[in-house]
């Protein structure tokens, strides 16, 4: 068989070439790091590395999510923190204002601390993190109570923030919510506890999903508030708790409360009680007190209560933000691992095995090596030599 | 009988000789792809000498054939790499911070760290900054394939203009083919160089286009291209010609009319190229939807009375035939008076020209139909007018425009838009983002993986065709290939032979002297 001068040439040639092209490669590989750099060096792995940047800067903006979330929840939980002790110091005023014993000048004094106790809870209910109203709800930008009506006005509904696929956290609370209380007030005031009913009525309560009317004012019916007061609590004791409350101007009123904190209630009336029922929110009952220490009157025992119950209904939301809270930090560990394993599945996609490429770097050196002895032993094989 | 002798002995040392000078020329072409390896074919005439009866040329036809046909397959391939590979650097998806899809997550993480925090000025101005980014590199990677349309069109007529020149070239060898062969014909017919040469601009020829070569018994070739549209035929030849308005190529008949045969090509450096237009087609196609997508998709909850959207049409550019009245009730009363002739672009651009307080872009749709976008820059603003079905919407798009040249992020964003947030359905947009943002990378992935699949398809194919195209030519080696070690021994024979026929000259001139002296 004939063999060409040129097939021979042509042969090293493409040696050559393939091989230059392999130690090419592995030297670019060794140098990035980088065994994919690009688009068609494998289809496949291509897609997979677009849907894991998308999947790490997905993850990474939960991760802010929860970072925004957890620092809000923490806030907001430090500042109910902060109403929830101040309650408690007037809890401790409002027993000492109770006795016969403090003089009208104590009262004025002890007014005046309620004053600045419902200044601070103000405060804290306008709380800002950033431009938001943390109890702002959805409105954000709204400051949620008024600082003189103490009437909340900012959105009803909680700003949530997702912090993963599936769960979104209410961030920005709804002040209304967080700061109202399950205590209604009668509008309907009279000058003594034992002031008799003119109109006989009946007041409809609903707690929770049990609903009960209470008649009054007709034969065998409580005449009175005090009455009224009494049988509420001997037939209802275990769903609510009545009592006759003094309001600021010296009349009274009758306060119907659910009896357990965490039970939400509806009241409505007939009769004497038609005008209703009013239903202060936390900062609104401060107030009342306040008023009435102001105007010289001791507190009584639907004061007691009534701030008993502030201080359990913000230790139940701080309790709930508190449990949020803590399964918004719980999340951290999550993300971080599956951020830690999506990075290391694109790692293993795109970078190079550097022992392997190493290894092979010096194959292909030696093939080179080796094609180029061969091309030089090929030169000394001819017949010129022996002409 | 002496001089017969000396005759026979002439014509000898002359025909060693040429032997001599044709083994000569495979020497010298021995490392010259095209030629064949070429011999003295000496025809004994005894008793009376030799003659040299021809010379043969060593070489299978067929499988040049075979050979130009894999030239042409590699070709198309090598020349849709190059295209594409150029494509490929424009998606640097493997440098952190580069690639598309970076762009496209920064935008969507951005919005969904606002729609976290829509307060935050930070986010604001990064989602801004981040959109405007995303725009630009969107209209840059469509800038740059345009481009490489435009240099596509140039390789194609720098390559119709080879192909014409080369069967010009294989024209002309045909008829001088026939005069050296009728010129040589008496003396051993050596005009092969000539076939040497045919060969050469066929395998060239066979480069830029996939072409069918049929050889006459003398050697002149009858070219045609796919479909049997003719290229060359004896000392004729036809030309071709591009179009690049309508992307074709046409074959131009000896009477002016002309027939498209891009279909027909299917090799070739042409066909290469054919298929990266094709493939650019297809690939701006695509960058479109992602453009479209992001147009249709993204938007911003907005409180009332900031935002409206007319009805979807079918077009953006064409006339509506629509003629009525719109009613901007803005920082003053101005009345548009809407033309059957206009089209959806006259009508925004009639409001924006009104400037009273609004501001229209066309928007491109998820439907795929076209709308006016109105922005207001107070809520207290309306806009009456039932000509367009112009209603209040409660939302507003991030980015408008009907494509990706007018995309833009909308001019109202940073103003208007960002300033009227809808807080209580940032959360709900933040849940809608994610579908938006997931079909966005799908479609960019689409793209992608495209780019990705096409390339890496053709380099595998080109891989193996090119293995199969080495091992035609080692086989076309073989046959018309030459060896060095062969010619000279070959050479070395002749000499013996030239040495041994010019002693035979000597001893008959010693012989005839002898006789001479005799008398």
């Amino acid at each position: 068989m004939k063999v060409p001068d040129n097939l021979i040439y042509s042969l090293f040639i493409q040696q050559d070439n393939s091989i230059r092209r392999k130690i090419s490669d592995r030297t670019l590989d060794i140098s990035t790091g980088r065994k994919l750099r690009n688009l068609s060096d494998e289809p496949a792995s291509t897609v997979e590395i677009l849907n894991l940047k998308k999947d790490i800067y997905q993850l990474s903006q939960y991760s802010q999510n929860r970072l925004f979330v957890d620092t809000s929840l923490s806030f907001i939980e430090f500042n109910l923190g902060q109403v929830e002790d101040v309650l408690r110091v007037l809890y401790q005023k409002a027993i000492q204002a109770k006795s016969s014993l403090i003089s009208k000048d104590q009262l004025s004094s002890i007014a005046q601390e309620f004053e600045k106790s419902l200044s601070f809870i103000l405060d804290r209910a306008n709380e800002k993190l950033g431009q938001n109203y943390i109890f702002g709800g959805a409105d954000l930008t709204k400051k949620p109570f008024d600082t003189v009506t103490l009437n909340y006005n900012a959105s009803n509904t909680p700003f949530e923030v997702w912090i993963s696929e599936n769960t979104k956290v209410e961030t920005i609370l709804n002040g209304g919510k967080v700061f109202s209380s399950n205590v209604y007030v009668s509008i309907a005031t009279f000058p003594a506890p034992i002031t008799p009913f003119l109109n006989p009525g009946s007041i409809y309560v609903t707690v929770g999903s049990t609903s009960i009317s209470v008649n009054y004012g007709g034969l065998g019916e409580p005449s009175n508030l005090q009455e009224l007061a009494d049988h509420i609590n001997q037939n209802y004791s275990n769903l609510l708790k009545a009592l006759v409350s003094q309001n600021p101007n010296g009349t009274y009123s009758l306060v119907i409360a659910t009896n357990r904190a965490v039970d939400n209630l509806i009241v409505s009336a007939t009769g004497e009680f038609s005008s209703g029922f009013d239903n202060p929110n936390i900062l609104q009952w401060t107030k009342r007190i306040k008023d009435k220490l102001a105007n010289g009157l001791h507190t009584d025992e639907s004061d007691l209560f009534v701030i008993q119950r502030s201080y359990d209904l913000i230790a139940i939301k701080r309790s709930d933000v508190g449990s949020v809270l803590s399964n918004v930090k719980s999340a951290q560990p999550t993300q971080e691992n599956l951020n830690d394993i999506l990075r290391k599945r694109k790692s293993d996609i795109e970078d190079v095995d550097l022992p392997q490429s190493i290894n092979e770097y010096t194959r292909y050196r030696l093939a080179y090596e080796a094609l180029m002895r061969i091309v030089a032993n090929q030169r000394d094989v001819t017949i010129l030599r022996y002409i | 009988m002496f001089g017969y002798t000396l005759g026979v002995a002439s014509q000898g040392l002359e025909i060693l000789r040429k032997s001599i000078d044709i083994r000569s020329r495979n020497i010298l072409n021995a490392s010259n792809l095209d030629y064949a390896e070429e011999e003295a074919v000496i025809k004994s005439l005894a008793p009376v000498g030799i003659t040299l009866e021809s010379i043969q040329r060593f070489q299978n036809f067929h499988y040049v054939s075979l050979r130009n046909d894999k030239t042409s397959t590699v070709n198309s391939l090598e020349e849709r790499i190059r295209i594409n590979n150029i494509v490929e650097d424009l998606f640097q998806e493997f440098l952190e911070g580069t690639g598309g899809s970076e762009f496209i997550n920064r935008a969507f993480t951005s919005y969904q760290n606002l729609m976290k925090d829509p307060t935050n000025v930070g986010a604001r101005s990064n989602l801004l900054a981040n959109a405007q980014s995303l725009v630009n590199y969107l209209k840059d990677r469509k800038k740059d394939m345009d481009r490489i349309d435009q240099a596509i069109d140039s390789s194609m007529r720098d390559h119709i203009k080879s192909i014409n020149d080369l069967t010009s070239k294989i024209s002309k060898i045909n008829n001088n083919i026939l005069i050296s062969y009728v010129q040589t014909y008496s003396k051993g017919r050596d005009y092969k160089n000539l076939l040497d040469e045919r060969d050469k601009y066929l395998r060239e020829l066979s480069q830029y286009v996939n072409i069918r070569a049929q050889e006459d018994e003398i050697g002149r070739v009858r070219v045609e291209t796919g479909g049997g549209f003719v290229l060359v035929e004896d000392r004729h030849n036809w030309e071709l010609s591009y179009d690049a308005s309508n992307q074709s190529i046409e074959w131009n008949s000896k009477d002016g009319s002309k027939v498209n045969i891009s279909s027909l090509i299917t090799d070739g450096k042409v066909r290469g190229l054919l298929n990266a237009k094709e493939d650019i087609k297809r690939y701006l196609s695509k960058l479109e939807n992602v453009a479209k997508g992001i147009i249709s998709k993204v938007s911003l909850p907005v409180i009332n009375g900031i935002a409206y959207i007319s009805s979807g049409f079918d077009s953006y550019n064409n006339q509506l035939g629509l003629s009525g009245q719109i009613t901007l009730n803005g920082s003053s009363s101005f009345t548009i008076t809407i033309n059957a002739s206009d089209s959806l672009r006259d009508i925004a651009k009639k409001i924006n020209d009104a400037d009273v307080g609004f501001r229209a872009n066309v928007v491109v749709n998820e439907d795929g139909t076209y709308s006016i976008e109105v922005i207001s820059q107070n809520t207290s603003y309306t806009i009456q007018g039932a000509v367009l079905n112009i209603q209040p919407t409660d939302r507003a798009r991030v980015f408008v425009g009907y494509d990706i040249h007018s995309m833009s992020v909308n001019p109202s964003l940073e103003n208007v838009i960002l300033k009227n947030l809808d807080y209580p359905r940032a959360y709900e947009f933040n849940d809608l983002s994610r579908g938006w943002w997931e079909a966005i990378k799908s479609s960019y992935t689409d793209l992608a993986s495209d780019v990705a699949t096409v390339l890496h398809d053709a380099k595998n194919k080109k891989d193996i065709e090119g293995r199969l195209l080495i091992a035609i030519e080692s086989k076309l080696q073989e046959i018309q290939g030459v060896s060095l070690d062969k010619e000279f021994l070959e050479v070395m024979k002749l000499q013996r032979s030239y040495q041994a026929l010019a002693k035979a000259i000597a001893v008959v001139d010693e012989l005839l002297q002898t006789t001479l002296n005799i008398i």
